[in-house]
């Protein structure tokens, strides 16, 4: 899977869990830039990104997570290593 | 039989406003079978990490539905509703309901509380569908009374069961909800509020908070309303519970999570382990906010070393008396006291009563530190952190210096590290805490021989740092222990 094919997925991804079709993605977007990505909003996603990926997180992985740009480098190595 | 209405015969509902009280959640819990505490005991809802009694988000969800049902006909032809609930709505609190959009697509709902959203939904319409029959689930019909059940995390896997409301109260939901009965149907509204009772009560049961609901509407006859559940999903990495619910018109995703329980008081025994006899003998500490948390941690390692207690209270007397029962049990004597203070009082006719002078002053009162998310700053939430924290804190200092030598007190006022790394949405806290610590620096500078110790604490494991999903923190021993003996005895 390709960085176009997983911001493609991610951005499906957030414009359904936020209910919100404006929303466009790059690697610089944060918590700060999308109105109620909460620590509840993002437990959402994490779960609503392995099961469309296939792939599963550990805590401190998503702990660790503060961009969108890091989401999608950490789910291009986890589908590498699952492939 | 009702049109589908056009898209230009749809009312726009916006502006509906109300509150909630006491009164509505008793009329709620009664139809629903709800009665989780977080909802309806205010000092058991104190101890989760809401803080106090909150609605339930099924009610505040008809209530919107049922207020849309009053003057739009599309209601009754809803055939989806995906519902969130970002935030709590405390008792009180005024919520306003606006439609945000309403197109060929469907309609959302938002419903907040000033600038916090408390609930988004959006509802798809249809014609209406055909009657499909539930699916058959084998369950046992659970009979529940008035306390939920306490389940640990690793049991909640295996729950299923079937829930029913009590004949009698359909015709509850009538008078709540009469237009949205009259839109949907009785049934399909009765089995919407079970979808409360089996959360609050059940499964996740006591520790429970209500995240998500997907709703599908089912058409046909009007049934007895029951509600077949059976969790589906669990993560243990943030505590979330997936639930899926079939009624006779209502099938259901429910996505909740299951609250860590309220942080267990330290006891004597456990301080005693950590600290040495005679440690803090001649210390006689007045503690204020002591009932429960670091204040509770305090007490205890001070007793533990020798010292006497005294402790205030806000409103949890029973947990201050549950404090200074275990202290006085180990002790075999009277070495802890409590009475109740209110920091936003005077804080001198409070201390006339109390019997002795005091060598050391913790000031641990607090309002609830966590509150609504979603606003960058609230001029109303400020002014309630600074009434305890800074003028709070002025008043007890000052009653107390009046009353006996500064030199012969010595105070720790509790500041965090907040201040320095500036949490999101606790700005209010921050901004508090950091005029706190300038006026316990002026105040040392201006009263010669007093002394205020002012540590930037951690986060420390209590009720009011309790989490979904958890987050890392210290124990409160681990925090005072060493302030404790930093002091001068």
């Amino acid at each position: 899977m390709n960085e176009q094919e997983i911001y493609e997925a991610l951005t499906g991804i957030f414009r359904e869990v936020f209910d919100d079709d404006t929303i466009v993605l790059s690697p610089d977007t944060t918590a700060q830039d999308i109105n109620g990505w909460d620590s509840q909003a993002m437990i959402t996603l994490v779960v609503a990104i392995e099961s469309h990926f296939g792939i599963t997180f550990r805590t401190a992985e998503i702990e660790a997570l503060e961009s969108v740009g890091e989401f999608a480098e950490l789910i291009a190595a986890k589908c590498k290593a699952v492939a | 039989m009702h049109m589908f209405p056009a898209d230009s015969d749809v009312v726009e509902a916006l502006g509906a406003q109300r509150d909630f009280q006491p009164s509505d959640q008793e009329h709620f819990a009664r139809f629903s079978g709800d009665w989780n505490p977080m909802h309806m005991d205010a000092l058991a809802a104190r101890r989760t990490q809401a803080g106090a009694r909150v609605v339930h988000g099924m009610h505040l969800l008809l209530w919107a539905l049922d207020h849309l049902a009053s003057s739009n006909d599309r209601i009754g032809f809803l055939t989806s509703a995906k519902v969130q609930f970002p935030a709590f709505v405390h008792l009180d609190r005024q919520v306003t309901l606006a439609v945000v959009k309403n197109d060929s697509d469907g309609m959302r709902l938002q419903v907040m509380v000033d600038q916090t959203l408390v609930l988004n939904a959006t509802l798809k319409f249809g014609e209406n569908i055909d009657s499909v029959s539930r699916p058959k689930v084998d369950a046992d019909t659970i009979v529940i009374g008035d306390t939920p059940l306490e389940l640990e995390f690793e049991a909640i896997g295996p729950q299923a069961g079937r829930l029913g409301i009590p004949e009698g109260e359909t015709k509850l939901a009538e008078r709540l909800f009469p237009a949205l009965c009259r839109a949907l149907g009785t049934s399909a509204v009765c089995e919407m509020a079970l979808l409360s009772t089996v959360v609050g009560m059940v499964v996740p049961g006591l520790h429970s908070i209500l995240s998500k609901v997907a709703i599908t509407f089912r058409g046909g006859e009007c049934l007895l309303p029951e509600c077949d559940f059976r969790v589906s999903r669990t993560d243990a990495r943030f505590r979330q519970v997936e639930l899926t619910a079939e009624g006779a018109r209502i099938s259901a995703v429910v996505t909740t999570f299951a609250r860590v329980p309220p942080t267990p008081a330290p006891t004597l025994e456990a301080a005693s382990a950590l600290v040495a006899p005679g440690e803090f003998r001649g210390r006689r500490a007045l503690i204020i906010g002591g009932s429960r948390g670091i204040g509770a941690a305090t007490a205890k390692l001070i007793a533990a070393g020798g010292g006497t207690v005294t402790l205030s209270y806000a409103e949890g007397r029973a947990e201050a008396e549950a404090v200074a029962s275990d202290i006085n049990r180990g002790w075999g004597s009277s070495n802890c006291t409590i009475f109740r203070y209110d920091a936003k009082a005077k804080a001198e006719p409070q201390l006339a009563a109390l019997p002795s002078s005091f060598t050391h002053v913790y000031y641990f009162a607090t309002p609830q530190i966590f509150g609504p998310r979603r606003m960058e700053y609230s001029a109303e939430r400020f002014l309630e952190f600074v009434k305890i924290y800074v003028d709070g804190f002025y008043n007890l200092a000052m009653a107390l210096v009046k009353s006996q030598a500064p030199s012969s007190l010595s105070f720790v006022y509790p500041s965090s590290i907040a201040v320095v790394e500036r949490p999101r949405y606790m700005s209010e806290y921050s901004m508090a805490k950091a005029a706190g610590e300038i006026l316990c620096a002026d105040l040392v500078r201006n009263i010669p021989g007093l002394s205020i110790d002012v540590p930037r604490l951690p986060r420390i494991d209590t009720d009011q740092t309790a989490t979904v999903p958890p987050v890392a923190a210290v124990s409160a021993f681990e925090v005072m222990l060493p302030l404790l003996r930093g002091q001068r005895n």
